[in-house]
């Protein structure tokens, strides 16, 4: 088995554009594109804190059920995907999570925890998982 | 275009870490093993048959909306994030597939329930999910 040892990785004709043929053996995708550029979990309750992430430099808890994430190297522009699940403790239904109603920002990432008798809830479970391009 | 052939990828400083060139002005670097999916999977929530998963070796069926996933390489730690969306292709209502409960979030499997807007438990035609995180 071949191993390539590399610390850096640089598309030669696009510095950020790298092609790997996919797994069908044929049709190609962009490595930088299928990366996540952002992920969190973090836990809304009492004083909101983050258990692990990955290119997230701060939380700030806006209201109760609303929070904001704030990436370390922004994202380029604000049509980025968001992803989310969130959950609480002891309770066997799920939370729903959305947009803090206005567009998506490049520095941040505003969310609000709604339950599914809609009142507004700090749930235990808040994950958020973001693709998109880096500025 | 050049193309590099090679089956694997490593990192020298550190086997796990990989810098690589991402931002759209080609200069901001992102990590490339942070950057994966570890495993995500598409599966009928009636019966939790998976279509099409990647590190995944099951998806069990506890009860009605209640199912858990479960991993082939574990993650590294219980801090892992999971993101899902489910829907309900008859109803045409979409669902959120969340985790159920602290104990149930472990690094080997993640146990949810699925509830749609209606605020009602249901076994969804199609959940999709997707985690990212450090793997063991």
């Amino acid at each position: 088995m071949a191993t390539l040892k590399t610390n850096t990785l640089t598309g030669t004709s696009t510095a950020g554009s790298i092609a790997v043929t996919g797994e069908g053996n044929s049709t190609t995708t962009n490595l930088q594109q299928g990366l996540t550029k952002a992920w969190v979990n973090l836990n809304g309750t009492g004083t909101p804190a983050i258990n692990d992430s990955f290119n997230i430099s701060g939380l700030t808890d806006d209201a109760t059920g609303s929070f904001t994430v704030s990436f370390t190297n922004d994202m380029s522009n604000s049509s980025y995907s968001a992803a989310h699940a969130g959950g609480q403790r002891t309770v066997t239904w799920g939370i729903y999570l959305g947009g803090s109603g206005g567009a998506n920002a490049t520095g941040s990432h505003s969310f609000h925890n709604v339950s599914p008798s809609d009142s507004s809830v700090d749930s235990a479970f808040n994950c958020l998982q973001f693709c998109g391009d880096l500025a | 275009m050049s193309t590099l052939r090679t089956n694997a990828l490593e990192g020298v400083d550190a086997k796990n870490s990989i810098t690589i060139v991402a931002g759209a002005g080609n200069i901001t670097t992102t990590n490339v093993q942070e950057g994966l999916a570890k495993a995500w999977s598409n599966y009928a929530g009636s019966g939790t048959s998976l279509r099409d998963s990647f590190n995944h070796t099951s998806a069990t069926d506890n009860g009605t909306a209640d199912y858990t996933l479960t991993l082939t390489n574990n993650m590294g730690n219980v801090n892992y994030s999971y993101t899902s969306s489910s829907t309900d292709g008859g109803g045409g209502r979409s669902a959120t597939f969340s985790p159920k409960d602290f104990d149930n979030y472990t690094t080997s499997s993640m146990r949810g329930v699925n509830n749609d807007t209606g605020n009602t438990t249901e076994d969804t035609e199609c959940v999709s999910s997707t985690f990212n995180g450090d793997l063991a």
